[in-house]
């Protein structure tokens, strides 16, 4: 063998080893791809099918003839692929079941909330119907008390008013009572003062005339004694008061004198104290009697 | 003569190829595969197109073997749209328990102060 046809030899050797380099290669990378995808620890487990199916699609490439090489290739590079989207779309379903279970909890329990925060609110309400049932029923008694009190109050009203006009009446009579009390008592007043103005000309002095003396003489006549009786009486109705006896006798003194002296003395005998008269005497002028007058206390 | 001839033409295979591609195709389609896969549809319905025309030419093993790239396609379509519709279905359920986990906890805050 000579030193030519030994390199002819390795280079069909190369050419020969070249093709099954590249195959390797592609087979390498797709076979690294689903091995990682085994030993996965979220998706190594999941779509056990696809990954049969992408190892077997694999086994074809490493298996296939030439020809059949791009076909196998583009099968298989498929298979690897849909072996991971598999797994994935398994893990996250998977996921999406245990995030439903929890959204499945969630709802529950918030559906237990609303329940029981309808239950209170249905309890709140029915609260409140009851209080709202228990004022109305106390206004209801109130104003039927106040209905009831109205009559009573009209009742004592239409009595009050009766009362009122009864006061009024009687007080009407009083007014014409009292009116006709001060009428009576301005009638009385005038009477009393009438009399109180004639008291005490009539009480406070009598008067004896002419006629009760003889003429030119001091001795009473009948009529004179006569009435001495009731000038004793007015004397002793004021019996703290002094006497005073004056006497005119148309300008004779003497006989004035001697006409007081004659009705003292006729006092005296009938019984008023001769102490109380305090004088007996004349007094000036033309007419002719003896007044009798009391002074001093009633 | 004749004879010769049809036995020596393409044999038609006896599986049934185009038809798994075409169920394999709606399945990825029904399964949201426009939305979650658009671009393995998109192979999954050139490859099935190209089956259906090495059929025509009664290339039939060169049908076979795009049937069965269509079938793959659609395949990995329908796995990609069932993880897409899982992945969003697992957003939308830990946004609504994170909501009525929060409900809870202001509730039971709530409660306790009242």
């Amino acid at each position: 063998m000579t030193a030519r046809s030994i390199v002819l030899a390795v280079l069909a050797l190369m050419s020969l080893a070249a093709p099954a380099a590249a195959r390797d290669l592609d087979y390498e990378r797709l076979s690294d791809s689903l091995e990682r995808l085994a030993v996965d620890p979220r998706l190594g487990t999941l779509a056990p099918m696809q990954m049969d199916r992408a190892r077997a699609a694999l086994q074809a490439l490493k298996d296939a003839r030439r020809s059949d090489r791009p076909y196998l290739l583009y099968i298989a590079e498929r298979r690897v692929d849909i072996a991971r989207v598999s797994a994935e779309a398994e893990l996250a379903e998977s996921e999406r079941m245990a995030l439903q279970r929890e959204n499945d909890r969630l709802q529950l329990e918030a559906a237990r909330r609303d329940a029981e925060q309808a239950r209170r609110e249905l309890e709140r309400q029915r609260l409140l119907a009851q209080i709202r049932a228990e004022e109305a029923e106390r206004l209801a008694r109130e104003a039927e008390a106040a209905r009831a009190q109205g009559e009573q109050a009209s009742q004592a009203a239409e009595a009050a008013r009766a009362e009122a006009a009864q006061a009024k009446r009687l007080a009407e009579a009083q007014a014409r009572a009292a009116a006709l009390a001060k009428k009576e008592a301005e009638l009385a007043g005038s009477i009393a003062a009438g009399e109180q103005a004639k008291a005490p000309a009539a009480k406070r002095s009598m008067t004896l005339g002419e006629s009760a003396f003889a003429r030119g003489k001091s001795a009473l006549t009948a009529a004179g004694k006569a009435r001495i009786a009731g000038i004793v009486d007015f004397v002793n109705a004021a019996p703290g008061a002094r006497v005073r006896i004056e006497a005119s006798a148309g300008g004779d003194s003497q006989l004035a004198t001697a006409r007081a002296e004659a009705v003292r003395d006729a006092l005296v005998a009938a019984g008023v104290a001769a102490d109380r008269i305090a004088a007996a005497t004349a007094r000036k002028g033309k007419g002719s009697q003896v007044e009798i007058r009391l002074e001093g206390a009633n | 003569m004749a004879t010769f001839v049809a036995a020596c033409a393409p044999t038609r295979p006896t599986g049934d190829d185009l038809g798994i591609a075409a169920r394999n195709l709606a399945a990825a389609r029904a399964a949201g595969a426009e939305t979650y896969a658009p671009l393995e549809l998109r192979a999954a319905e050139d490859h099935l197109a190209q089956a259906n025309a090495a059929s025509a030419q009664q290339d039939y093993d060169r049908m076979t073997m795009l049937a069965a790239e269509s079938a793959v396609d659609s395949e990995l379509a329908a796995a990609k749209s069932r993880l897409g519709k899982a992945r969003e279905a697992v957003e939308s359920l830990k946004q609504q328990n994170a909501d009525l986990s929060r409900d809870a906890a202001r509730h039971a805050e709530g409660a306790s102060l009242e």
